[in-house]
Parts: C-alpha cells; structure tokens; sequence
C-alpha cells in the first residue's frame, strides 16, 4: 500500500498497461464465454424480437399489405403458368442428379445455424455455431434457399460472428442472370448492396437476378444474392450503377447454413 | 453502497445488452435503433452524487456489455462509456441538476459525444453519424425520466444529494 501511494503514477499506468493487454490477448476468449452461457438467452430474445416485429411491421402496413396481396395473386397466376414448365424440367434434373449422385448435400457440406443477436450499428450477427462444431474463419453462410449470408469473421467456442454481405466495405464478384455481364458487389450497410463497375453499354434490366460466380470473386458459384432493383447510368461516371433488393432479409431469417467444406 | 450499486448494474446491465442485441434490433428506423445501456449509464452519472465515482465503473461496465456484441475492437465500448461519463461528471457542477432542462441537455450532449466518439473512432470503417439514434435514445431518456419523476425516484435521489 505504501509503495502504490508512493508510486501512484507507477501504479495507474501498469493497471492501464494491463486492461489493454487484456483486452488485446482476452477479447476473443471473453466473448467466447459470454456468448456461451448466454446463447439461450440471446436465442429467445432473437425469436421473440422477430415475432413481435413482423406483428408491428403488419400492423402499420396494412395498406400496404393490401396492395402488396393484390400484387401476390397476380404473380401468383403468371408463376402458376409457368410452374407447369418447370416441373417437367425439375423432373429432368433430378433424374440427372440421381444418375451423377449430385444433392445439395453433395454440393456442400453443410452446418445448420440460427442467429443469436445483431450489432446495432454494423451488418454483423452472432450465430450459434462455433469451433466445436466445425466452423473456422472465412467460411461462407447462406440460406436453404442458397442465398448468400456472409462470411464468418470471428470464431467463438460456441458461436461465431457473421459479417454479412451487406456490412459497409465488404466487396465480391458478381453476375447478373442473362446478360453474362460481371460486377463488383459492395457493401453499403444498413442492409444495402450495390454493383459498381457494371460496363456502360451494358443493358441491365431492372428484377435481374444477381449471383455469385466462383471462388476468384471471394465466394462460391452460384448463390443467389438478390434482384437488380435501380439503376444509374450517368455521363460523369465510367461505368454503370445499380441497387441489389437482396434476397436475404435478417427480420426473416430463421434457419441459416454454414458452408463447411 | 457504491458495490452494491456496481453489482446490480452489473447483473441489470447484463439483461439490457441481450434485450438490446436480441430483441431491439429488429426495431430499427432508419439504423437508429435505442441504446438502453446508454441511456442508463447518463441516468446513473446523472444522479449521482458528487463524492460518488462508480458512475465511472458503470461507464466501462456498460461499454463492456457493448463490446461483447460488437465487431470492433476489444475495449473500444468500455473506453467510450467511461469517457460518457467523465464528461457528464465534468459538466454537472455547472449545472442546476433538479431541473428537467439540466437533465436534457446532459442527456442530449452525452448521447451527441457518444455518437462523435463512434464517428471519430470508426471514421476509416464506414460508420456515418447517426442522428437518428440520438433522437430515438434522448425521446426514450426523456420518457423514462418523466416516469420516474412521476413515481417520485428521481425526487427522492435529488433529496438525498442535497
């Protein structure tokens, strides 16, 4: 006591010396834990968070949902006609699938997830699924749809942390369906996607569908990310712009899947 | 009494940062989204009275929690909150701290040098200034204190200080 009294100054810089090395050599494993005891916790708290505001989503836009429904049923008529066509068409690739052994099993090695909690002020989610159960950083995410998520970042025991494709700064190939154009898809946050270096004299129409397309443009071929939903064709600018309406909406999620080979 | 305080912060706070990350976040307008752990750490420094420092504990409890759920790097939070509330302990002297006035604008300039700090820190990752997130925690701070005042809390702290 004498000594820190005499050497106080001494004393306070090795206390702040040693929060920051804790903070640097222990912030994983701390989280780690945390995230461990309370997953279930977060995990219920998500549900209920999901549950109670698709009610108040509903519940405000009535109007909207109106017309929206009015929208569904004749999509619904135009999609039926279709269906017919693709039927005959799913029956031909199963049948080829099952003569190549090929299933979405098959495709990827897959490890079932649920988010746990969200950052509030970045695109980064908590997913219960961690080291012991495979998961290592830069591993891809998707839905059972096969739509792109994100990409694991952060790697607890139990858990890990998500970025997902829309957080500011995040940057990957794309194609956009139809037209064998290829653009950069970046990260706006808040849940935005746009593709940036689209050539000018492409013709990109809005609804066209965007994917990935392989490992060079940072994740596997073929996931889908979302529809073209604006574009932006200026003279001041060298290439084209446009908006993604992504498919992977975070208040929908339920199940997601974690690409493990 | 400031470690009892401390540990039921501790505990309270540990089911804010959950209702916060869990549940919270699916009510977001327009990325503002309310930061309860925020809005209790200027009630406590705010209340609190003069020769009492846990306030600056409960700073870096509450950025810890923060920094639990966060990408960032470990400690950015818990540096944040402690500086939150060294600047409401800085500014409360000059301050009548019975009035509803002194209570917004300390509520108002805490949440405002919080969102600066994440700003400043964060400047090179892309995280813009959200005033949004400011109007939603200081209407929600405002609310709250109004409550309590109804139900005589804060009369009571204030008596107790004077």
């Amino acid at each position: 006591m004498y000594w820190i009294k005499k050497n106080q100054k001494i004393f306070w810089f090795s206390v702040i010396i040693s929060i920051i090395l804790i903070f640097i050599f222990f912030g994983q494993p701390i989280r780690s834990v945390f995230h461990s005891v309370s997953g279930s916790l977060e995990s219920w708290c998500w549900g209920k968070g999901q549950n109670d505001s698709n009610f108040f989503w509903g519940f405000f836009n009535a109007t909207n949902l109106k017309i929206q429904n009015q929208n569904l049923k004749q999509e619904n008529q135009t999609l039926l006609n279709n269906l017919l066509d693709f039927q005959e068409l799913q029956e031909e690739n199963q049948r080829l699938r099952n003569a190549l052994g090929l299933g979405l099993a098959e495709d990827f090695n897959l490890k079932e997830a649920a988010i746990l909690a969200k950052d509030a002020t970045r695109d980064y989610v908590i997913i219960n699924k961690g080291r012991e159960d495979g998961i290592s950083q830069g591993m891809t995410v998707i839905t059972y749809e096969k739509v792109l998520v994100g990409e694991v970042t952060e790697v607890y025991r139990d858990t890990c942390q998500v970025r997902l494709v829309t957080d500011f700064g995040t940057k990957f190939e794309v194609q956009i369906a139809d037209t064998n154009v290829r653009a950069l898809a970046r990260g706006e946050g808040g849940e935005g996607l746009i593709l940036d270096l689209i050539p000018k004299d492409a013709d990109i129409s809005t609804g066209a569908l965007v994917s990935t397309i392989g490992p060079e443009g940072g994740y596997v071929s073929g996931l889908l990310v979302g529809t073209v939903s604006e574009t932006s064709n200026t003279d001041v600018e060298p290439f084209q712009k446009a908006k993604v309406n992504n498919f992977f909406k975070i208040q929908d999620a339920i199940l997601l899947f974690v690409i493990i080979n | 009494m400031p470690a009892i305080k401390i540990i039921i912060s501790f505990i309270i706070f540990y089911f804010l940062a959950v209702f916060q990350a869990g549940y919270l976040t699916h009510f977001k307008i327009a990325g503002g989204v309310w930061n309860p752990l925020l809005v209790a750490l200027i009630f406590l420094n705010f209340f609190e009275k003069k020769e009492d420092k846990s306030g600056l504990i409960i700073g870096g409890l509450a950025g810890l929690y923060l920094d639990l759920f966060s990408p960032y790097f470990f400690g950015l939070f818990i540096l944040t909150g402690i500086l939150v509330a060294m600047a409401i302990k800085g500014i409360k002297p000059l301050l009548e701290t019975r009035k509803f006035i002194s209570f917004a604008l300390v509520l108002f300039a805490g949440l405002l040098f919080y969102e600066v700090v994440l700003t400043i820190a964060l400047i090179n990752r892309g995280l813009s200034f959200n005033a949004l997130s400011v109007v939603i925690n200081f209407f929600a701070g405002a609310i709250i204190y109004w409550i309590l005042r109804l139900f005589n809390v804060l009369y009571g702290q204030q008596f107790r200080q004077t």
